[in-house]
């Protein structure tokens, strides 16, 4: 395939590696934001062919594992009201609730459907129009556009049975949450391509200068990986804290501003709590007061209940980068994809999952 | 076969890659920067080897 192909040649891969040892002098630690990029590299076992100075540590970009357990509750209690549909995608069906999965509520009853895109759940809507339909929206930067055009089309067709339940995430803020933790590794981030093919990346130029911490916007293949890394080592070498696009095939500075404005036109910012991490002031969308009757939170007078978290997950440390997920006592024993305790064991882009399925864990150096 | 929303992309004509994301399209590949990548990687390769021919 074009433009995929190509960014996944060992014999490129290869050059970058030798030109990755051939600068780094000192121990650096550089945090991948997205899971999708976590994935990636353990997948292609990038990992364990960086040179040792080289620590990689884990994100928080997988929305899976950041939606607060009190959101899936709410999905769950929703899905059980009558008449009612409940979409969502297809990874937010395991994760565990405070009591049961979404997957479990379907098993007892509930009329709980995966869809590929959240306007599926819109054309959903108009072909049951006596029945409600919720899209649960979770998601960063890269899914929003799509869910807001939900909403925008559910608007101008006049489809009064729709409706999202948002859990909607922001990058720049965890990133700050996370550099401004005392006991933060991160020496350097590699951002997160299609967070940024959305967003652009001149919202991390005053962070970059802040922590003084270098970012490199990268993509998600094993080239655009290594080059982002290269890049980034790069600067921590020569003593910089630059923003840099590696991603520039997807990537330009402004973003793309159609996106944008579809997500302004439906979302306003808000505080929001991220499963593991806390809440974080401004790190989120909420849907805006203009289409107050698309959020579900408000037609179904859903009050929000802070249902404590009280797994021995260790989510909220691996996505800070301060553990992986072999320092979990419960990795690949009680905790597995089949029978997820935490979050990031549940969603492909979860480190947890990504580790598991790759069997890397012990061949790591810790 | 999938249905691809392209409102977001209008710069995108027949024959283009489009990254989709969600049944939306969000971007549309800058062929000019996708070779840049390359180049990058390239001359990487050619400094490197020029230091090691000047080294003592």
């Amino acid at each position: 395939m074009k433009y995929l192909s190509e960014y996944r040649d060992a014999a490129l891969a290869q050059e970058l590696l030798k030109e990755i040892k051939a600068i780094v002098t000192k121990p650096w630690t550089l945090m991948e934001v997205c899971g999708g990029q976590t994935h990636s590299l353990v997948k292609n076992g990038i990992l364990k062919m960086l040179p040792e100075q080289i620590t990689m540590v884990h994100g928080p970009g997988c929305p899976v594992c950041v939606t607060p357990i009190h959101i899936i509750d709410e999905a769950i209690e929703l899905s059980q009201k009558p008449h009612m549909i409940m979409c969502s995608f297809g990874d937010m069906l395991r994760v565990p609730g405070t009591k049961i999965s979404l997957l479990e509520a379907k098993a007892n009853g509930a009329d709980v459907r995966i869809v590929y895109s959240p306007l599926e759940a819109v054309k959903i809507a108009q072909e049951n129009p006596d029945r409600e339909v919720v899209f649960f929206a979770v998601g960063f930067e890269t899914t929003a556009p799509a869910n807001a055009l939900s909403v925008v089309q559910a608007a101008k067709q006049n489809v009064k049975n729709y409706s999202i339940l948002a859990s909607h995430v922001l990058v720049p803020p965890a990133m700050e949450a996370i550099l401004s933790d005392p006991e933060t590794t991160v020496n350097a981030f590699l951002a997160a391509g299609h967070v940024c093919t959305i967003m652009g990346y001149n919202e991390y130029d005053p962070i970059a200068e802040k922590y003084k911490v270098p970012i490199v916007v990268t993509g998600f293949e094993p080239i655009d990986l290594l080059q982002g890394i290269y890049m980034a080592v790069k600067q921590l070498e020569n003593g910089e804290a630059k923003v840099e696009n590696q991603y520039i095939r997807y990537v330009q500075r402004e973003g793309n501003i159609r996106a944008q404005q579809t997500i302004d036109e439906v979302f306003a910012v808000s505080d929001r709590e991220w499963r593991g991490i806390g809440t974080i002031p401004k790190s989120g969308w909420e849907v805006n007061e203009a289409y107050r009757k698309f959020d579900a939170r408000r037609k179904f007078n859903l009050v929000e209940e802070i249902s404590e978290d009280n797994t021995t997950c260790i989510a909220g440390e691996i996505m800070k980068g301060k553990k992986k997920p072999f320092d979990c006592p419960h990795f690949g024993k009680d905790c597995t994809p089949e029978r997820p305790l935490g979050s990031p064991m549940v969603s492909s882009e979860g480190a947890c999952a990504a580790y598991y399925h790759f069997s890397q864990a012990e061949a790591l150096p810790s | 076969m999938k249905e691809v929303n392209l409102s977001m992309v209008p710069e995108a004509n027949v024959g283009d890659y489009v990254l989709v994301h969600v049944g939306v399209a969000i971007g549309t590949v800058d062929e000019e920067e996708a070779k840049k990548t390359f180049e990058y990687i390239r001359q990487l390769g050619e400094l490197s080897e020029l230091n090691e021919t000047s080294a003592p």
